[in-house]
């Protein structure tokens, strides 16, 4: 049993590995499997392999960096959906249905309005993203307890009231300008991850899912129930607002850099417990393993399938959807612990 | 069941009295000349008596009407056309001037309160049935002015010019047309294929590329160029504008980077996703001008200006006797009627500043 575990891990570790390398080696500009490794030693020390200045900035200027991006990307948002289903013990629920992909999405692209670029994009994102999380709980306490159906119910009242907020930025954006990035964070996409924003998101991504590593147990024992928690002596309160914060953060680092992309956040938890069951402490790693590992991939065949660079959020709905309509399936029954 | 009448009741009388406030006036049809035009969708369109009032729902029609000397006629425009820095000198109080047509959809009461006896528009500004309905309710004669090649957009210029009975003021525009197309013809006609400059023009975006077959393909094809695009089909196609990535820039290697947008220019020169271009390298990164409209741009009405500075520019020692900055003078004091100071010509040539951010500019 413990070697069929390490097993997976080491599966999904190599996975990644070779995702990575694919999205490094495969694109409109030819580079061969030998230049890889030559060209990113030439790129970041200056010391000349004999690669060409071309090879070099496809691979060093290009791909490496959206490569390192849709690691962490894919990671913070299966993380943060994981860490969301677990806290409010729901199969169904991720920062998409919840509404805070749309709430940050909405403060990143108000920021572009405000500041007139994306320099303030993770901070706008954060807060407006724990403004729709929050909201959505409150409309699913409207009556009385909350369930499972009025939380998905309030996220997505909340979800399209900010896509609606969103859209109506359109109109007053800067059509030159402001208005290519703010249409982006609808779709979202790798393809222009601006280096002014980069810093800020890495570390919003980095902080929230290490919030959320280390507050595994406390989901553990959240995804419980509240009384179970309270009687095995957690802060309730304050761990719930950890684990929401460091979900959310990680979200909003994500969506400054990236967009909206739904359904990573939904799915991947789901592939990952179905592989190494729920125990948070395993999972959470588990499932950003996987995450990184799908946003990857998917991100190279946007940018490969056509002349031109399809968004993310169409490739991940694509897949998504119908994995959703699997999962419904699978827990009619209630199979979710 | 008196709530049920009385409910009734109230809800007949809103509805008499919406549909006798939203009832279309009778038509205020102006009485016509009798005299007709086609417009470039090939429409018969009467011309009114008077064209004292114009609407220009499409930005490239603002730039003919001012070309025609009708810019005192504007009386609606789009949002677009409040940010040229030209325009706005042409006409001052451009900027608090309706804009009825945004994103797909014509705000046809305003348009109707700025009282125009004529509306220039293009056919995407009437996505729908229900759009060309609501125009056609208003009784206001409206021509499509559009084009997609170089003789298309020679056309349209003589089509509004008909439609604003400025026959001559059209017809001089496109002799300086022909004129200079024919002069950068012969003098280019014996470059050979080795010696024209492949290039790859950045509209706007960096990533938007030249569509074959349109104005701006046909503008650098004039000017000696080699556009990197070829086909249609290499291109992500979205609406009129065509995208790339930019690993297919680096598969087509151009030796001249052409982009009409500071911010574009900028981020080409210092970007580390195209410090490997050879362009880029060798420094050919080029900012095109910007003058009442991008210069080479598919929407852009200065294309004899743009082509002739782009030849003279990557072919310098056919055009020597070429003074780019007097031809640049003459020809917005001849088409425009505005003189330019030798900053002006420099702040065209940078094209920086001359379409100004949201905000509006000093000018």
């Amino acid at each position: 049993m413990k070697s069929r575990n390490k097993l997976k891990w080491l599966a999904a570790i190599a996975i990644l590995l070779g995702a990575a390398l694919i999205s490094i080696g495969v694109g409109r500009y030819p580079v061969t499997s030998m230049e890889i490794v030559p060209s990113i030693v030439q790129g970041l020390t200056g010391y000349s392999m004999g690669m060409s200045p071309e090879t070099v900035a496809i691979v060093v200027g290009n791909r490496l960096p959206r490569t390192i991006a849709g690691i962490l990307v894919g990671a913070s948002l299966a993380a943060s959906g994981c860490a969301f289903q677990g806290l409010f013990r729901n199969p169904l629920v991720s920062q998409g249905v919840l509404g805070v992909s749309s709430g940050a999405g909405f403060g990143a692209a108000l920021s572009i309005l405000l500041f007139s670029g994306t320099v303030m994009a993770p901070p706008f994102a954060f807060v407006f993203g724990l403004c729709a999380v929050w909201l959505s709980f409150c409309v699913a306490r409207l009556c009385g307890q909350v369930t499972v159906l009025m939380l998905v119910l309030g996220g997505t009242i909340v979800s399209s009231i900010f896509s609606a907020l969103l859209s109506l930025l359109k109109y007053v954006a800067d059509p030159y300008n402001q208005l290519a990035s703010i249409v982006f964070w609808n779709m979202g996409s790798l393809a222009s991850v601006e280096s002014v924003v980069l810093p800020a998101a890495v570390a919003a991504m980095l902080v929230g899912m290490l919030l959320l590593l280390c507050s595994a147990s406390w989901i553990n024992v959240l995804s419980m129930g509240e009384g179970e928690a309270a009687s095995l002596g957690i802060p309730v309160q304050r761990a719930r607002a950890v684990v929401v914060a460091g979900a959310t953060l990680a979200t909003a680092g994500a969506v400054s850099i990236a967009g909206t992309i739904g359904w990573i956040g939904l799915i991947i938890p789901h592939m990952a417990r179905f592989l190494i069951k729920s125990d948070n402490r395993r999972l959470l790693p588990f499932s950003m393993l996987l995450g990184a590992s799908f946003l990857v991939l998917v991100d190279t065949l946007c940018r490969t399938l056509t002349g031109a660079e399809i968004p993310l959020g169409i490739m991940t709905s694509l897949i998504g959807g119908p994995f959703f309509i699997y999962l419904l399936r699978r827990y009619k029954g209630g199979g979710w612990q | 069941m008196t709530r049920w009448l009385r409910m009734t009741a109230a809800l007949l009388l809103l509805v008499i009295l919406f549909t006798a406030c939203g009832a279309p006036a009778a038509p205020a049809t102006e009485p016509a000349t009798g005299e007709t035009f086609t417009d470039c969708a090939g429409r018969e369109v009467s011309i009114p008596d008077s064209t004292e009032r114009i609407a220009c729902l499409y930005a490239y029609t603002g730039h003919v009407a001012v070309l025609l000397g009708c810019e005192d006629q504007i009386v609606a425009v789009v949002d677009g056309l409040k940010r040229d820095a030209l325009m706005q000198q042409k006409i001052p109080d451009i900027d608090e001037m309706p804009s009825p047509y945004s994103s797909g959809a014509i705000n046809i009461e305003e348009l109707a309160a700025t009282a125009p006896d004529m509306i220039f528009l293009r056919a995407s500004n009437l996505q729908d049935a229900g759009e060309m309905e609501k125009l056609d309710g208003l009784g206001i004669p409206y021509a499509v002015v559009e084009y997609e090649t170089m003789e298309d957009q020679m056309e349209s210029i003589a089509v509004m010019g008909e439609a604003l009975g400025r026959q001559e003021q059209a017809e001089a525009y496109l002799q300086y047309y022909e004129d200079t197309m024919d002069m950068v013809r012969q003098r280019l006609e014996d470059l050979p294929d080795s010696e024209r400059k492949t290039v790859y023009h950045s509209v706007n975006e960096v990533v938007r590329a030249d569509i074959p077959g349109t104005l701006s393909y046909e503008v650098l094809e004039a000017a000696g160029c080699r556009n990197v695009v070829t086909d249609a089909a290499e291109l992500q196609l979205d609406g009129d504008k065509g995208y790339v990535t930019v690993e297919q820039i680096y598969v087509w290697d151009p030796d001249i980077i052409l982009a009409n947008e500071p911010a574009a220019v900028e981020y080409f020169r210092t970007d580390d996703k195209f410090s490997g271009l050879r362009a880029v390298r060798e420094g050919q990164v080029l900012q095109l001008p910007v003058g009442i409209s991008r210069w080479a741009h598919p929407g852009s009405l200065e294309s004899p200006l743009a082509t002739l500075y782009l030849a003279a520019t990557l072919y310098p020692d056919r055009f020597a006797d070429v003074d780019l900055r007097a031809e640049i003078r003459e020809f917005y004091e001849t088409f425009f009627r505005i003189s330019l100071s030798d900053s002006d010509i420099d702040t065209i040539l940078s094209g920086e500043g001359m379409r100004a951010p949201r905000e509006g500019a000093d000018q």
